[in-house]
């Protein structure tokens, strides 16, 4: 029993020493606007009704990266400001404010938030994608204000595309945490597909380009099909190569040329591979075929005469 | 008497010869072996890439979230290592620069709007030390090219300390990386203190 009254006597006096000691923790109230736009000037008001005048809180606000900090010089009544300028509080977010006092100290947050999105960078995953709708591409956004900052999640964007076919199509991005993306497929034949964005604040522009497909179609032919048997002259090989929809493939698309005993290869350019070898000394025929991918041209053959050829 | 005495003399000097020559020999073959180790070892093959190395932050201060399987792509275990590296050589060298006030080495990490950020930040004047642990990272968003990264670094520490105060902070920050011809930078950064 005697024990439980000490016990419950300590207990009381510890209760009774926290409560001096929170009786003696100094008040500090502060007040400003706790929501701003970037750039904008700012103002802390700190009121330490304890303090004596002459003493000195020690004021921090951590906004993005950077730290601010300075010595308040207390006056009449514990009072002090503290004015931060323009264009200091240029990072959107939540910013910490820590106001240290005497071994005390209070912490606020303030909402910065962004200005108008002035600028934007517009790209793609492809600068040059298969056309047709076969394929499709990301565009992707990163928006920003005068001072960096990604606008908040929930802003909207849209781009303009306009394909080649001279449709237009209106393609909205998904907008999280500051970048915006989407998913642009294809829409008719090759060419170049412009994407703009804009806004009252904001413009863009991005051009990609819209390719022929995979080769579907070979067509070899020979520029001069008779030559004479004298080993001097040089003869013309002439691929073109096309897509599944008949237009020309892309430039540097593979092209290999075949013959009875030879092999030579080509690169297209506007939808044409040449090779130029010489012709054989002997006379007769000789066959020659391009393939490019799996596809395989006709064959053409060439004739080698003693006599010059009658065209 | 004086020639024994002599001879104890010589036998000295020849003990500390020996000592020195022995001293000199184990020196030798110390620094040959370095030489050879140094030869042998050659070039870092990734340096010719990358203009800092790939150093994995251990769990404790940077890792990965569980991926959102509704995310159309996601990166592979060596991109992932990658990114998180670079992430946290940033924070890195943003305290170094804090620390020297040499911000020579921002530009490796940070580019776009965050680097002026970054580089705005620094004071020269100001000893400032700063250290960051438990990083999060939640993917938000992965290119298909695999040339930029949205991540939601969630609820991760700094501690600044200058002469007037030590301050913990705990911040969850927003983040977008571009990979910049083979090096991954922060672009994009906005901070959310508690």
């Amino acid at each position: 029993m005697k024990r439980r009254i000490i016990i419950a006597g300590v207990i009381t006096l510890l209760l009774v020493f926290a409560l001096a000691l929170y009786a003696q923790r100094p008040t500090i109230d502060v007040s400003a606007r706790w929501l701003i736009p970037a750039g904008a000037a700012w103002q802390v008001e700190v009121m330490i009704p304890s303090a004596t005048p002459g003493d000195v809180a020690h004021a921090v606000i951590v906004n993005g990266l950077q730290r601010i900090e300075t010595d308040l010089l207390l006056g009449t009544g514990g009072a002090a400001i503290w004015q931060i300028p323009e264009g200091t509080l240029t990072q959107a977010g939540q910013s910490l404010l820590m106001i240290h006092y005497d071994a005390y100290d209070v912490h606020h947050t303030l909402r910065v938030i962004p200005n108008d999105t002035t600028t934007a960078n517009l790209f793609t995953s492809a600068n040059a994608i298969p056309a047709y709708g076969e394929a499709s591409a990301t565009l992707m956004l990163l928006p920003r204000d005068e001072w960096g900052n990604a606008p908040p999640d929930g802003a909207t964007f849209a781009v303009d595309v306009l394909f080649p076919d001279g449709s237009t199509v209106e393609q909205p991005l998904t907008y999280i945490q500051g970048i915006g993306w989407t998913t642009l497929r294809t829409q008719g034949e090759p060419g170049r597909v412009r994407i703009a964005i804009a806004g009252e604040t904001l413009a863009n522009t991005l051009e990609i380009w819209q390719v022929a497909g995979a080769p579907a179609d070979v067509d070899l032919r020979l520029v001069d099909d008779c030559v004479l048997a004298d080993g001097r002259d040089l003869i013309q090989l002439a691929a073109a190569v096309t897509d599944a929809f008949g237009n020309p493939v892309v430039d540097g698309t593979f092209v290999q040329f075949a013959w009875e005993d030879g092999l030579g290869y080509g690169a297209t350019a506007n939808g044409e591979a040449t090779l130029r070898i010489p012709a054989p000394g002997t006379t007769g025929t000789v066959n020659y075929t391009a393939s490019a991918a799996e596809v395989e041209s006709n064959p053409v053959t060439l004739t080698i005469s003693e006599e010059p050829c009658v065209q | 008497m004086f020639s024994s005495r002599k001879a104890r003399v010589k036998f000295l000097l020849f003990l500390v010869g020996v000592a020195v020559f022995a001293l000199f020999v184990l020196a030798a073959l110390a620094l040959s072996g370095r030489f050879i180790a140094a030869f042998r070892q050659g070039a870092d093959p990734a340096s010719i890439f990358r203009g800092h190395s790939l150093i994995i932050p251990e769990v404790d201060e940077a890792r990965w979230l569980a991926f959102d399987p509704n995310l159309d792509d996601l990166p592979k275990m060596a991109e992932q290592e990658e990114i998180i590296a670079a992430y946290w050589s940033a924070w890195e060298a943003l305290g170094r620069a804090h620390l020297t006030g040499d911000v020579s080495d921002l530009s490796t990490y940070w580019g776009g709007a965050a680097y002026d950020n970054a580089l705005s930040s620094i004071d020269p004047d100001r000893d400032l030390t700063q250290t960051h642990s438990e990083h999060k990272l939640r993917l938000v968003f992965y290119s298909p090219d695999r040339s930029v990264i949205a991540v939601e670094d969630e609820n991760f520490t700094i501690t600044q300390t200058t002469e007037a105060t030590t301050l913990t902070l705990e911040a969850t920050a927003s983040v977008v990386m571009t990979n910049d011809q083979g090096v991954w930078r922060i672009r994009q950064m906005t901070l959310h203190y508690d």
